[in-house]
């Protein structure tokens, strides 16, 4: 309002000349606002009052001066006090009335006085704005740099940091640490806690009071240590004070020049991920599957993997319902087996979720999922993948391998997910052509000299261009080296998918072998440094897992086979019909235990066969060969004439005839033995010497000289230095050791020179203690020696003792045979019920075949044995002769017709040279005449 | 990382890859880091925190940003806040933003132990 007070006296001063006037009045407004205010008011006012008196007569002309004003000075009255818009309409209002009473002029004045007031704030305010504007505009206008030095002051380091640019272009090994650095102590701590431990550390190190100490770390791989960085070890000590978990008194200096090692990024053992890389997925649906790195997200925190998808097609409810439930318990213990994307199970199951948005072929996208020719790709976050020591089964790889048309097995990709564990196989043997691949010597070859270390071989330079160099001899890491190999040379792969195959090298190229295995003819390539020559062709590993080489196996309920071949991964199964399969590990459902005993069938004529012997084909090719394993009714055969599968061939058991069993030497260690399946014969030949070891007193055979009558050290002799039941540590003379023998393989010196054996040495000793000696089974063994030996003198006496019955539960075993006391009572022999082998002629053909008994047969008994009870010499008990002076020999032969119970005394008895008569019935050599035919 | 004091410290489960400094997810959104906010502005910008911080990281470094440090220097943390830092930062910074920082002159050194110098 100010402004349009003021301005038309202005404006009436100068109107017509000076229109532009306004442009220095507002200048000049803003200049001396506030004085020129007040003028303005007390004019104002004036004028006002004497406007008013004449208003008669200015009437006409102010209202059109007021008009032109009023169209020049509208616009800026509006611009400048549009607060004021409604008084201003009262004083238009007052100008067209003018007829108006004086209250109405009254009003209006006070309306003016008023208008007035207000005007004079709103200047005031209205200035104060534009102060404001201005400084504004002057801060806008400040430089920049002053503002980044403003900024700098107030946040300090904070701001600093965008300028760390200056420093980091310092190598760091201008970083390296010198003695004028803090020192680091190495704290042990307890294990697990040294990230806690560095925070509580770091929550001290703020306070004053511990600013001695420049820093505290912790790194992964030297665990169980917190390293703290300070000039003095009171620092050191001070802020772990009191810290559980810190092991204060367990404290090493760190040497100086170890330091960038505890500090550096790189020194991890995870391996760098790259595309193709196999990895396993840790979590989820897939855990525990492999995957190949297809690519990595930018920022390295993620993978995308090609996974072989289980893939259920929403056949089970649950999969359907949500993704997340998939990973549930129970979903997963149901988890569908690895198979390729099927478009057509997709689209026929599960339509609804299957979405080809691509027209690429082979692209699908199921369940928010990505397909590619049948693979899954996916998005792994890095810690949710292992990717350390992902050995990746053949079995795996055939799946991936499976889709794609692409053959083989990328090499570099397996060779860089093997890295770590590659390192470690590798060995350079002295002698190995080396080239040296990276450092100084590249391109250098030699021969290995020596490896003094793991990872560090000794390298003479040789047949390189450079004469010079030639003969020295450098030390490189292994690391930095690749056999060299020539086409031609013979060599056996030591590490990786091939291991233990062998073969001749057809192709080198740069980094890369091809060979022809030995073993399947076919080319495989591998890495120089995986190889190692050999001389002959290395045979199968004859064991694999859980087979091995000629075992048989079951495949399923139905087929089995035997191993032919037990390679890595791969056995090769020749199976019951013949055919010949080559199945992984896991196609093997387990290993067929058979028993040697029952392993066995009969040919076509009948005859028994057993595993070990000869058979040969009756048509056919005639094929002949060792019987290896029984299955039913197929024989596994081992022909020398046949060289493929190994030489084994199977036949079925009607298809053969026996060539050889009978006496074969095989046979008498596999062929059943019929005799142990006769319980009676199972009778206790009554373990002698276990119940003569358990006489009371000390074991009378220790610091006996003794000689040895069996085993390796047939011949040898030595003393007894102790005994413990049926065995005698003997002291050899030569070799000076001692060794657990049996008692009864040994022989006592009983007088300088002459040796008995172990049963007879017993019984010696028995002799001389009637009382013991009869109660015991095993005692009248001794009886013949008595008779025929002259050193047995001692136990003469002893034959009544026959009579007092006291060896009747030796007999008797099971108190059948009390006859023997009573002499005459032979019915017990006579029935042959309780020893049916007696009378079953056939079984015994020892007793029947007389010459092989002489002692019998010189007697003139044999008859009475066969004809049962009728034997006078048994009924008469002690008219026989024989009998009387040799009833002992009569028990002692009984060993004879067990001969296959344990106690080997009586297998002994032929080879014992003390006793001339029993050279003759030798019933341990009758032991195998024992055996059908 | 065991947390069994009361007070539930907030975790420290991300590190800065460019300074290397370890706080949680939390602080990184809503104070951003304080060594880097000026040139990487992470401040309620979730997806440039997710970006430009590694979950993955290792050997965990208590400073006072002393000058003195070598370990600091080493690590080239010396002109850096006071903090926890990490050794080793899996990741790399996505290729924009290390245009940006190229661009204002700043040099990237990545701290997942890529670069031997």
């Amino acid at each position: 309002m100010s402004e349009e007070t003021t301005n038309p006296e202005e404006m009436r001063v100068g109107n017509a000349d000076t229109q532009p006037h306004d442009e220095p009045s507002l200048s000049k407004q803003e200049e001396d606002t506030v004085k020129h205010n007040h003028e303005d008011d007390e004019e104002e006012g004036e004028f006002e009052d004497v406007n008013l008196d004449e208003e008669a007569e200015d009437d006409e002309d102010e209202d059109e001066d007021e008009d032109d004003d009023d169209e020049a000075l509208r616009g800026r009255k509006k611009r400048r006090g549009n607060q004021f818009l409604d008084v201003e309409a009262e004083v238009d209002d007052d100008e067209e009335e003018d007829e108006d009473d004086e209250d109405a002029e009254i009003l209006r004045n006070e309306f003016l006085a008023d208008d007035q007031a207000h005007d004079e704030t709103g200047v005031v305010s209205d200035r104060l704005h534009r102060k404001l504007d201005r400084s504004r505009e002057k801060l806008d206008e400040q430089d920049a740099q002053a503002l980044a030095d403003q900024f700098k002051a107030r946040y300090g380091r904070s701001a600093s940091s965008r300028y760390m640019g200056s420093t980091t272009n310092v190598s760091q090994r201008l970083l390296l640490p010198s003695v004028d650095d803090p020192l680091i102590w190495g704290i042990r701590v307890r294990n697990g806690l040294e990230k806690e431990l560095v925070k509580q550390i770091y929550a001290r190190m703020l306070n004053k009071r511990y600013t001695d100490v420049f820093s505290a770390f912790q790194r992964d791989n030297f665990s169980g240590y917190v390293y703290i960085e300070a000039r003095r070890l009171d620092a050191v000590n001070q802020i772990i004070q009191g810290l559980p978990g810190m092991y204060a008194n367990n404290k090493v200096l760190v040497p100086i020049e170890e330091y960038p090692d505890l500090l550096r990024p790189g020194r991890s053992n995870e391996v760098q991920l790259q595309p193709g890389s196999y990895v396993r997925i840790k979590v989820g649906k897939y855990k525990g599957d492999l995957g190949i790195v297809d690519n990595l997200a930018e920022n390295d925190l993620e993978v995308r993997v090609k996974l072989v998808p289980r893939l259920d097609y929403g056949k089970s409810q649950g999969s359907l319902d949500s993704g997340k439930g998939r990973r549930g318990p129970a979903s997963s213990k149901f988890r569908p087996p690895q198979r390729l994307f099927s478009e057509i199970e997709a689209s026929q199951n599960d339509p609804e979720h299957l979405s080809t948005a691509r027209r690429e072929r082979g692209y699908y996208i199921y369940r928010n999922e990505e397909f590619i020719d049948g693979f899954l790709y996916k998005d792994v976050k890095i810690q949710q993948v292992e990717t350390r020591n992902v050995k990746p089964t053949l079995h795996e790889l055939t799946l991936f391998n499976s889709g794609s048309s692409s053959e083989g097995i990328d090499l570099q990709s397996i060779a860089s997910s093997l890295k770590d564990a590659s390192d470690k196989a590798i060995v350079f043997q002295p002698d190995d052509r080396v080239e040296i691949v990276s450092g100084e010597q590249a391109k250098m070859k030699g021969k290995v000299v020596s490896a003094p270390e793991a990872k560090i071989a000794r390298v003479q330079l040789e047949g390189n261009d450079d004469r010079e160099v030639n003969n020295s001899i450098v030390e490189v890491p292994t690391s930095t080296l690749r056999k060299i190999f020539l086409p031609g040379d013979h060599v056996t792969v030591i590490y990786g998918v091939h291991s233990n195959e062998s073969g001749l090298i057809v192709k080198v190229e740069e980094n890369q072998v091809t060979l022809v295995s030995d073993q399947t003819k076919k080319d495989i390539t591998v890495f120089p440094n995986y190889l190692m020559k050999s001389i002959d062709s290395s045979t199968n590993s004859t064991q694999t897992g859980a087979f091995e080489l000629f075992q048989l196996v079951k495949l399923n309920s139905q087929s089995v086979g035997m191993v032919i071949r037990a390679e890595k991964e791969v056995f090769t199964v020749l199976c019951t019909d013949g055919r010949v399969v080559k199945v992984e590990p896991k196609a093997i459902q387990s290993p067929l235990e058979l028993n040697k005993m029952t392993e066995k069938t009969t040919d076509r004529n009948g005859l028994e066969i057993a595993v070990g012997d000869v058979v040969k084909e009756v048509s056919g090719e005639r094929r002949e060969g060792n019987i290896v394993h029984i299955y039913l009714s197929h024989l596994f055969l081992k022909s020398k004439n046949v060289i493929e599968n190994n030489g084994i061939i199977v036949v079925d058991a009607t298809e053969v005839q026996t060539v050889s069993n009978k006496g074969s030497i095989l046979s008498t260690f596999k062929a059943p033995d019929l005799n142990k399946m006769n319980p009676d014969r199972l009778m206790p030949p009554p373990a002698a010497p276990i119940v003569a070891s358990k006489f009371g007193g000390r074991d009378i055979t220790l610091n006996q000289n003794v000689s040895v009558r069996k085993g390796p050290y047939k011949g040898k002799k030595g003393i007894v230095k102790d005994a413990n039941g049926e065995v005698a540590r003997v002291e050899m003379h030569n070799p000076a050791k001692i060794i657990p023998i049996n008692k009864s393989d040994l022989l006592f010196e009983t007088r300088p020179g002459q040796f008995v054996p172990y049963e007879q040495y017993m019984e010696n000793y028995r002799g001389r203690r009637p009382g013991a000696a009869f109660s015991s089974g095993g005692a009248p063994n001794g009886g013949p020696f008595r008779g025929n030996g002259p050193e047995l003198g001692p136990g003469g006496g002893r034959t009544p003792a026959w009579g007092s019955g006291g060896k009747t539960p030796a007999w008797g075993s099971g108190g059948k045979t009390p006859a023997w006391g009573s002499g005459g009572k032979t019915p017990a022999w006579g029935n042959g019920g309780k020893t049916p082998s007696w009378g079953s002629g056939g079984k015994t053909p020892v007793w029947n075949s007389g010459g092989k008994t002489p002692a019998w047969n010189s007697g003139a008994k044999t008859p009475a044995w066969n004809s049962g009870g009728k034997t006078p010499a048994w009924n008469s008990g002690g008219k026989t002769p024989a009998w009387n002076d040799g009833s002992g020999s009569v028990w002692g032969g009984r060993s004879a017709w067990q001969p296959d119970t344990e106690t080997p005394r009586e297998n002994e008895w032929g080879v014992s040279p003390a006793v001339g008569d029993w050279t003759a019935p030798t019933p341990a050599k009758d032991d195998d005449d024992y055996h059908p035919e | 990382m065991s947390q069994k004091r009361g007070r539930p410290a907030p975790k420290l489960n991300r590190a800065c890859m460019l300074c290397g400094l370890v706080q949680s997810m939390s602080q990184f959104r809503n104070e951003g880091c304080p060594n880097c906010e000026s040139v990487l502005h992470f401040a309620d910008n979730d997806d440039l925190v997710r970006e430009c911080t590694s979950p993955t990281f290792e050997g965990l470094v208590a400073t006072h940003g002393d000058q003195g440090s070598w370990v600091a220097r080493w690590l080239r943390i010396e002109n850096f806040v006071p903090g926890l830092y990490a050794v080793r930062v899996l990741g790399k910074l996505p290729d924009d933003v290390r245009g940006d920082l190229q661009a204002q002159g700043i040099e990237y050194r990545p701290r997942d132990g890529s670069i031997q110098d």
